[in-house]
């Protein structure tokens, strides 16, 4: 595959204008998704470190653990970390949501019935219940953003 | 190998099951007590090592471990093949999520296991 | 808007002549009410015979009109000038589509995978399906599980409009998988074990992520977004 095809499809899974909300919610699952995963490798690697490190296979003394958690922790103390959780914050309750909501428009439970097409058209994949539980997960991320930034920079406390 | 409608039926259900587990691990580092306090290694009741002493908080780690680790390179190895369509990069993707994904699993278990003997003398 | 002139950006692509991919701009004298399609034949009739466009009915039924115009797929035939609210209109072909020669696109890949998906009523007794001389019987209930998918006219929009058709090639695509939906659920039907076998493993089905880009440019009202995440439901569940 040619590098123009490759760059033809990264426009138009990540460019989401004029197609609807639906596609929003396609290219926002997705890079969420992929963002989470990038971070739950890290994560897992990070807290490796609460029994010493990758080089631990069996029972490490207590105290080593504890030096290189210690390290471990001040290293993860950056601002600049805080920042990245908050926004993966903002990432996990939007996929989450929204999951849940493709969960039920994939079994064609929120949608609505096929009706006969009466100009202008109303489609049943775009039903008023699917489209508030996109808003809800829109909602639900910003207060988790919000909250993950009040406990990282306690913004709310004025 | 597995039907694609079977990996996708998983899909949604590691999905679904990962509000469970991920709720409890949010709850214990963010709710449940300051997160200063459970970033420590053993210095309070939601510290890090109180996490791993607890049997059912172990093993909701280790369950959210493996519900992740299906979940996400599922949809990593379902993004590659969208990609591209050939027989041989088909087969290095899927190979090559699972290796990566069972690796993390078996890096994680240990942490678990080890730090849940650790935390229990 | 009050506008008795707008600028046509026509694409134009000739690789008969070796010509490369460019574009062409035209004056076109516009009246109230007049069509892309009455503005590209204006081009072709007194300003450049050479422009390749392929239409037929001019009344949105055929569906042979299908182009990207201003960045989104519609039918020529059936956007008004002055609904673009401008005075340039860029045409180009539908995107996702070979290009054969300036605004025409090539189809056959797009028949192709309608072809594979059966869209034809399979009957477990096919000689009295081709020799009687009764008709299957069908109540309104059954007419409208289906009915709404039965209005396509095959002019390709969702094809250019959906995100998993512009890199997957295995992916069946909206139109497709909404007529094999519409013969699914049609209660003459008999063939649904090998339908949905046909489509519960690789990309054919699955790889739908529901961005209902289909349906937002679909100008029949079928909303394909809606056939195919009926068809996923009844995949899961049965196949």
């Amino acid at each position: 595959m040619s590098l123009q095809q490759l760059i033809y499809t990264l426009k138009t899974w990540l460019v989401p204008f004029r197609y609807g909300l639906e596609r929003w919610s396609y290219t926002l699952q997705r890079v969420s998704g992929v963002a989470i995963t990038l971070f739950f490798v890290a994560h897992i690697i990070e807290t490796g470190n609460v029994v010493g490190g990758p080089a631990v296979w069996t029972l490490p003394p207590y105290e080593f653990a504890k030096k290189v958690w210690t390290e471990t922790e001040a290293f993860l103390a950056n601002p600049l970390f805080d920042l990245g959780l908050s926004v993966l914050g903002f990432l996990i309750f939007f996929h989450a949501s929204n999951g849940v909501r493709l969960v039920l428009a994939h079994f064609g439970i929120i949608l609505r019935k096929p009706t006969r097409p009466e100009y202008p058209y109303r489609p049943g994949s775009m039903s008023t219940a699917q489209r508030a539980l996109f808003w809800l997960s829109v909602v639900l991320a910003v207060a988790a953003l919000i909250y993950a930034l009040d406990v990282f920079f306690e913004v709310l406390r004025l | 190998m597995i039907r694609e409608k079977n990996l996708m039926l998983l899909h949604y259900i590691t999905g679904v099951l990962i509000l469970v587990a991920g709720g409890v691990h949010l709850s214990t580092v963010f709710l449940l007590s300051p997160y200063e306090e459970s970033m420590k290694f053993d210095s309070s009741p939601f510290a890090v090592m109180s996490v791993y002493r607890n049997v059912l908080l172990a093993g909701s780690l280790e369950a959210l471990l493996l519900l992740v680790a299906f979940h996400g390179f599922n949809g990593l190895r379902v993004i590659l093949q969208e990609l591209y369509q050939g027989k041989t990069y088909k087969k290095a993707v899927s190979l090559a999520v699972t290796i990566v994904a069972l690796a993390l699993v078996v890096y994680g278990t240990r942490t678990i296991l080890i730090a849940h003997q650790l935390a229990s003398p | 808007m009050n506008m008795s002139e707008v600028e046509f950006k026509v694409f134009r692509y000739d690789p008969a002549r070796n010509g490369g991919k460019h574009y062409q701009t035209y004056k076109v004298p516009v009246r109230k009410g007049m069509t892309v399609l009455q503005g590209l034949l204006y081009i072709k009739e007194r300003l450049d015979p050479t422009l390749a466009i392929r239409f037929s009915c001019r009344m949105a039924t055929c569906g042979s009109c299908g182009m990207m115009v201003n960045g989104l797929p519609r039918l020529a035939c059936y956007t008004l000038i002055e609904e673009l609210k401008t005075r340039r209109v860029v045409v180009e072909p539908l995107r996702n589509y070979p290009v054969i020669r300036d605004l025409v696109a090539d189809f056959s890949e797009f028949f192709e995978k309608h072809r594979w998906v059966k869209p034809y009523l399979i009957r477990i007794d096919t000689y009295t399906q081709e020799k009687s001389n009764t008709s299957y019987l069908q109540s309104d209930e059954e007419l409208e599980r289906y009915v709404q998918f039965a209005y396509c006219i095959k002019c390709g929009l969702c094809y250019a409009a959906c995100p998993v058709v512009a890199s997957d090639k295995e992916f069946l695509g909206p139109q497709a998988l909404a007529q094999l939906y519409r013969y699914l659920a049609d209660s003459r039907d008999e063939g649904a074990g090998e339908r949905l076998a046909s489509v519960a493993d690789g990309h054919k089905l699955l790889r739908c992520h529901f961005a209902a880009s289909c349906s937002k440019v679909c100008p029949k009202g079928v909303d394909p977004a809606l056939a195919i995440q009926l068809l996923r439901r009844e995949v899961l569940l049965r196949a």
